[in-house]
């Protein structure tokens, strides 16, 4: 057995090795030329990265890697290429002395930036010192939730995940636009398949369904506690409907959640999550000052084992509003990735071919 | 005089909301828009929906002047834990130019856009264009430098797909939305970058906040780099020289709607933005934010003044002639600001809001006789007047007032920058503004030219006059840049009292 | 709205209605001539009546707007505006007469064009001749240049067209880089642009600021055509011979020496001019410029560039006037603009029956023709001493008097620039006429006239009319000096 020096730290050790690991995959993903090559490589790089947030302590960050970046990203991009040629060429190499120019600029002045950042987990750093500490002696007594970080995204900051929100819906619109109106040939029926091959895939497709959406809901109603709220919930429950879609056909999705059902939830989403804001603006206070989502006489009324916690009963406003707006999120994600998948999946390469014709 | 102090445009009950409603109002209508069963409706979902933001902007206008600046707190949270809308003058002049921008777009929508776009697209392109807008001013009110990311990209997300649609699918429009989306992704990023480098030094969001502590704390490689990241970044979104290469496409395929409302808004909110951290969130006394003004931003401004004024001299499409001149007034915007006095930052906001004004008269113009003929190139374009006399001749008055002709309100424009840039000594700004104008005149000229002084060719389709519904707006639009051109006091006031917010000083 | 404001608003809303009434009814052209001529006796009579008032020591005043705070849109008369202003708007008279004849006898295309962008044009003049400041001068001096753009590129050929771009680019590039920030630099300096008897700078400007602006005004106003910023001048003559006669010997042309004459005798003052060392760099200037466009008109064998080129010189000889220390030029100055503008718009449009009737353009074919136009070519003769400054015609009074300022303020070059100009204008002008009348008709000359009948009846009056005017001045010059004295301030 090799001695390991005294001296050896073992978290250094796997940041090293992460770090290490994201570089390579980083050239790896400049070098192939297979696009299905770079598509699975990213979704690596999601993961690792999804790691290396949970080591620094990022739980929430790291949950949002991991649905976003390495899940529904993937599924995204695969039905892109399947509109495209699967490879790229190989760029003349004079091409390519301006990006690396300004990579290789932009990674000095990072390097030089970090000479000066504090280091990590520095309770005395400007930002731990000032913002974050005030964030966390202030949000027990403000909003009453266990998980700070579901506090400042949904109440401090409600704004920004509003707008965030509305970023996502902008991104439905916009796919739609482009691709949502196109030829549909793969909604023709199917051809007639002797001699099924796919039962095993169905029948656990049908066991798991039920349970990626339920696993939704838990992900979304838990994000007051600990990591999970809207967004990864309605990734995860956007998941439930293609992982349909791909074993049963569009054709069957399409007449369960039909694309302008999907639309119309994601605008639903933000005016939920907008309809709360006006809610307060009209019961006397601040747009999105949950405290005056309900009117005092109605807030009165609410009895106080609703949420087993009657030690913040003062709070209703704010635990409602949050989990009223997690549930504009969850519907605009969620309706936004489907009519993403949508927009890639109801076309075939012909029908990019016909399109593509002047 | 007009006195802003006695303007009530809106009862208290939604002046005291009107910070927060000016941008989700418009959002709100998004989503009716999106929801809308016909294209009709949508339409007047955006009416509605932009006049409303243009009302909470007129009430914001009398409150700024009453109270100095309005401070709107999200949530009921007070900075820096909280996010908080900080209104003052330049807010409100860059609130008032974009909701009035979007009103007047939007109005000319009705007709352009069943001439551009299939009718089962038009809800979904009346929700981006009210996103965007939403994005907009939401930037321009903000005292949140994250909060300012997030509305910019909820302005430019939607605007990526409505740019590829394309004006009756103009396949050029996919390459040119693609490079603007790469373009304008990277200037996000790159902006996001800077803020979280702040972050990290001052441990705050909100700019004034930020502001303060940087003051305090002093000068550190993470703020400078974070100084330049956020500069890099929004001279991307700017589309300051040379950082302009998305422009031309972005501006040149785009349905008429989306362009002409580009044109007025999209790199003014950057600009505005630049602005405020350059003056106002980075610390007067930093050698860094001299310099670079100094050394940076001034002489790029100067290059992009002339070069793109060159390209649009040598350019044969008019679209695209009219995009590169954007860029080139831009630099125009960013000499004022580089004066760093109050009467440069006034000549430059003032620039601002006159090129706004007469860049969407020559879109909408050109929208309007497109409509019936779709001409891109210039040389199509020849003896129109003849054929459209009421488009043509609005098209003149801007051109005329891009040019600088006397009478025009370009031409006050440029007076003010000419008389603050002597002021301020900078002598060889003069020389680049008096050269550059020179530019402008030739390549306005040849569009002149082309429209009024030459004849149809023989067989070419003739375009027809565009509806009512188009020629209203456009002749507001034209009778305003000839009205302020002989009584600019309301612009001008607007203007100093921006630059007054901007850079401190009394009246 | 008192007397006075009516007079300015009307002098400015009739040329400007006249141009919308002509636009309107372009489809009648007797309706649209008669407007025409209709226009021009209206103005006539205001401008008259301003020239009265102004005489009588009530001079009228409107202020219309302040697009700025500090700039004000605002007229004001003054006797040089109102001899400007009088001068302009009955040579539009005669001028549309000719025009009338002129273009039906051309059989010319757009001619409502013409005739709009023509009352345009008078807009503009009117507005120059009665601005209160520098800042409305020059919206109506850039408002000149576009109006007369579609006139000069009237052919609309490849020739015409790049004479315009010629025309647009010297006259608004100076103006622009020129022109423009010495007016803001009056701004700045002063504080107003604001015309003032005896100077507005005085006292505020040292030597080199004062020398910067005079240079930057001086050749801003292009249109005096002071070189190097001459080119657009010769030109300009690929325009029909009215527009050449009306705009190119008095309208744009009187405008930009207008400007000159303004400048030095309500900005800088005569006192400021006498201490400033670019006032005299501008008088070598001048001097040369009088002599090189005298050489060079003598080479010209086309007629009108030879008219044009002597009008290059004539134009120096005001702007000397102007620049004169001791504000001793200034009112030989203002005389020499009336005159010179009575002068030359009879050659002009003298040139232009001979065309009209013959084809004749160049002077090397005109040898003889007077036996078949002696009417025309006697009235050119007129003109041509008149221009020289040989009595009894009104250029003798005022080249006596500039030579005389000359010499009183012991300017020598400028003095004898202009003694030796005259004498190569005599040489260069009066034998094109003398050849006519007197020598039998030449090989090249045509025979017989291409429009029957000879020159149109109307153009032939018009020729007459100036002629004559260029007599009356002989005796009426001494009352323009009277008149014209006020603007000298202080110093007499």
């Amino acid at each position: 057995m090799i001695a390991l020096p005294p001296t050896f730290d073992a978290n250094l050790a796997i940041d090293i090795a992460l770090l290490v690991m994201l570089v390579v995959l980083a050239g790896a993903i400049v070098r192939t030329r297979s696009l299905l090559a770079a598509i699975i490589l990213f979704s690596i790089y999601s993961l690792i990265s999804a790691v290396w947030f949970v080591i620094m302590d990022a739980p929430d960050v790291a949950f949002t890697e991991a649905v976003v970046g390495a899940g529904i990203s993937t599924i995204v991009l695969l039905g892109a290429i399947l509109l495209t040629r699967g490879e790229t060429e190989r760029p003349d190499w004079r091409r390519l002395i301006a990006p690396a120019l300004v990579c290789i600029t932009v990674g000095g002045i990072l390097i030089y930036a970090a000479t000066g950042l504090p280091a990590l987990g520095d309770a005395s750093s400007p930002a731990n010192a000032y913002i974050g500490r005030a964030y966390l002696e202030a949000a027990p007594k403000d909003i009453g939730l266990p998980n700070t970080v579901t506090a400042v995204l949904a109440s401090y900051r409600g704004f920004d995940t509003f707008g965030e929100t509305a970023v996502i819906f902008a991104a439905g619109v916009g796919v739609a636009l482009m691709l949502g109106f196109g030829p549909r040939a793969s909604l023709a029926p199917p051809p007639v398949v002797t001699g099924d091959h796919h039962v095993v895939l169905r029948v656990a497709a049908k066991l798991l369904i039920p349970l990626i959406a339920l696993f939704a809901l838990y992900v979304q109603f838990h994000g007051d506690l600990g990591a999970g709220g809207g967004f990864q919930a309605g990734v995860i429950m956007a998941a439930a409907i293609i992982l349909h879609a791909l074993v049963f056909g569009l054709r069957e999705t399409v007449s369960a959640v039909p694309p302008r059902v999907a639309r119309s939830v994601a605008s639903l989403g933000v005016l939920v999550y907008a309809g709360v804001g006006v809610a307060c603006m009209i019961n006397g206070g601040a747009f999105l000052d949950y405290d005056y989502l309900f009117p005092p006489e109605v807030e009165k009324q609410i009895p106080g084992w609703l949420l087993g916690d009657s030690e913040h009963a003062h709070h209703w406003g704010q635990h409602f509003g949050i989990m009223l707006i997690e549930l504009g999120v969850l519907l605009t994600v969620a309706a936004t990735m489907v009519t993403i998948f949508y927009g890639f999946a109801g076309r075939t390469i012909d029908d990019a071919r016909r399109e593509a014709k002047p | 005089m007009i006195s802003f102090e006695a303007l009530h445009a809106a009862p208290l009950a939604l002046t005291a909301h009107a910070p927060v409603l000016m941008v989700v109002g418009p959002l709100i209508a998004a989503c009716a828009a999106a929801l809308a069963p016909t294209a009709r409706t949508s339409w007047m979902i955006s009416v509605t929906g932009s006049i409303f933001a243009a009302w909470m902007a007129l009430a914001l206008l009398g409150e700024v002047a009453r109270r100095g600046a309005v401070d709107y707190y999200i949530g009921g949270f007070a900075p820096p834990l909280g996010i908080a809308f900080h209104i003052d003058g330049l807010s409100v002049f860059m609130a008032l130019l974009i909701s009035s921008a979007g009103v007047m777009a939007s109005l000319y929508s009705g007709h352009s856009l069943s001439a551009e776009v299939r009718a089962e697209k038009h809800t979904l392109v009346q929700a981006g264009f009210l996103l965007c807008q939403s994005g907009l001013l939401g930037l321009v009110s903000t005292g949140d430098a994250f909060n300012a990311f997030v509305f910019l990209e909820v302005s430019s997300i939607g605007t990526y797909a409505l740019i590829a649609i394309g004006e009756k699918r103009d396949r050029r429009a996919l390459p040119a939305a693609f490079n603007y989306l790469i373009m304008g992704t990277i200037g996000a990023t790159f902006y996001v970058v800077g803020v979280g480098f702040l972050l990290a030094a001052t441990g705050t969001l909100n700019m004034a906040d930020m502001g303060a502590r940087l003051a305090t704390l002093g000068d550190s490689s993470v703020v400078q780099a974070g100084f330049a990241f956020v500069v890099v970044g929004l001279g991307i979104k700017a589309a300051m020289f040379p950082l302009h290469g998305w422009l031309p496409g972005a501006y040149s395929y785009a349905p008429s709607l989306i362009s002409i409302f580009l044109a007025a808004t999209a790199t003014k909110a950057a600009i505005y933005l630049m602005a405020r951290f350059v003056f106002d969130v980075f610390p007067d006394g930093a050698a860094f934010g001299q310099g670079f003004i100094a050394w940076v931003l001034a002489p790029l401004a100067a290059t992009a003044a002339i070069v793109c004024s060159l390209q649009a001299v040598f350019e044969k499409e008019i679209r695209r002639m009219l995009a590169f001149s954007s860029v080139a007034q831009v630099g125009f915007i960013l000499m004022g600001l580089s004066l760093a006095t109050v009467a440069g930052a006034s000549a430059g906001l003032f620039y601002l809001g006159a090129h706004a004004l007469l860049k969407m008269t020559l879109f909408m113009a050109l929208g309007g006789l497109a409509i019936s003929m779709g001409a891109r190139r210039l040389d199509e374009l020849a003896g129109v007047a003849r054929d459209a006399p009421w488009s043509a001749t609005a098209f003149a008055i801007g051109a005329a007032s891009l040019a600088g002709v006397p009478l025009t309100l370009g031409f006050l424009a440029k007076w003010r920058l000419i008389e603050a840039a002597l002021q301020a000594g900078q002598i060889w700004i003069v020389a680049v503004l008096a050269t550059a104008s020179l530019l402008t005149l030739l390549y306005v000229g040849r569009m002149l030219e082309a429209i009024f002084f030459r004849a149809a060719p023989a067989g070419a389709p003739r375009a027809r006059e565009a509806p009512v519904g188009v020629l209203a707006p456009l002749w507001i639009l034209a009778g305003l840049n000839l009205w302020f051109g002989i009584d600019a006091s309301l612009p001008e006031k607007l203007a100093n009292a921006g630059a007054l917010a901007l850079l401190g000083g009394t009246p | 709205m008192n007397t006075g404001e009516l007079l300015i608003f009307l002098a400015l809303v009739v040329p400007l209605f006249a141009a919308a009434a002509i636009y309107a009814v372009g489809r009648m052209p007797d309706v649209r001539e008669t407007l025409t001529i209709v226009a021009c006796i209206v103005l006539s009579v205001i401008t008259i009546s301003i020239f009265m008032r102004v005489g009588a020591g009530d001079p009228p005043e409107w202020t219309v707007a302040q697009p700025l705070a500090g700039l004000e849109i605002a007229f004001r008369l003054e006797p040089l505006g109102a001899l400007f202003a009088l001068m302009a708007s009955l040579l539009w008279g005669v001028n549309s007469l000719f025009s009338i004849g002129y273009m039906r006898g051309k059989r010319e295309a757009n001619q409502t064009r013409f005739y709009m962008c023509f009352a345009l044009a008078m807009f503009a003049v009117m507005g120059i001749a009665m601005a209160a400041n520098l800042f409305t001068l020059f919206i109506f001096y850039e408002v000149l240049t576009f109006s007369t753009y579609p006139l000069v590129t009237h052919a609309g050929d490849a020739r015409a067209r790049k004479a315009g771009r010629m025309y647009l680019t010297i006259l608004v590039g100076a103006s622009l880089v020129l022109f423009l920030p010495g007016i803001i630099g009056v701004q700045i300096v002063a504080g107003s642009t604001v015309f003032t008897p005896e100077g507005l700078l005085p006292g505020r400007v040292d030597d080199v600021t004062g020398s910067v602006l005079l240079l930057l005004l001086v050749f801003g106003a292009a249109k005096a055509a002071l070189m190097p910023l001459h080119g657009w001048l010769p030109g300009a003559m690929v325009a029909p011979a009215p527009v050449s006669a009306m705009l190119h010997a008095v309208a744009v042309v009187k405008a930009g020496v207008f400007v000159v004459l303004k400048v030095s005798a309500y900005i800088f003052g005569a006192d400021l001019i006498s201490t400033l060392p670019a006032a005299t760099w501008l008088l070598w200037v001048a001097a040369g410029t009088i002599i090189i466009a005298s050489v060079i008109a003598m080479t010209k064998d086309d007629l009108k560039a030879r008219l044009a080129w002597s009008t290059v010189g004539q134009l120096a000889y005001i702007v000397s006037a102007a620049l004169l220390p001791l504000g001793a030029g200034l009112v030989a100055g203002g005389l020499h603009m009336l005159v010179h503008a009575f002068a030359k718009i009879t050659l002009f449009m003298c040139a232009g029956a001979i065309y009209v009737a013959t084809g004749a353009s160049k002077v090397s074919e005109m040898r003889g023709l007077g036996r078949s136009m002696p009417i025309v070519f006697s009235c050119f003769l007129v003109g041509a001493l008149c221009v020289v400054g040989l009595p009894p015609f009104a250029g003798m009074w005022s080249k006596f008097l500039l030579i005389t300022a000359a010499f009183g303020t012991k300017e020598w070059i400028t003095a004898a620039a202009m003694i030796v100009s005259s004498l190569l204008g005599l040489l260069y002008l009066a034998p094109v006429a003398l050849r006519a009348l007197l020598q039998p008709v030449g090989d090249g000359s045509p025979r017989a006239f291409i429009r029957p009948g000879g020159a149109p009846g109307p153009v032939v009056a018009a020729v007459m009319m100036t002629a004559a005017a260029c007599v009356a001045l002989f005796l009426l010059a001494d009352a323009v000096v009277a008149y014209l004295e006020p603007m000298t301030g202080s110093v007499r």
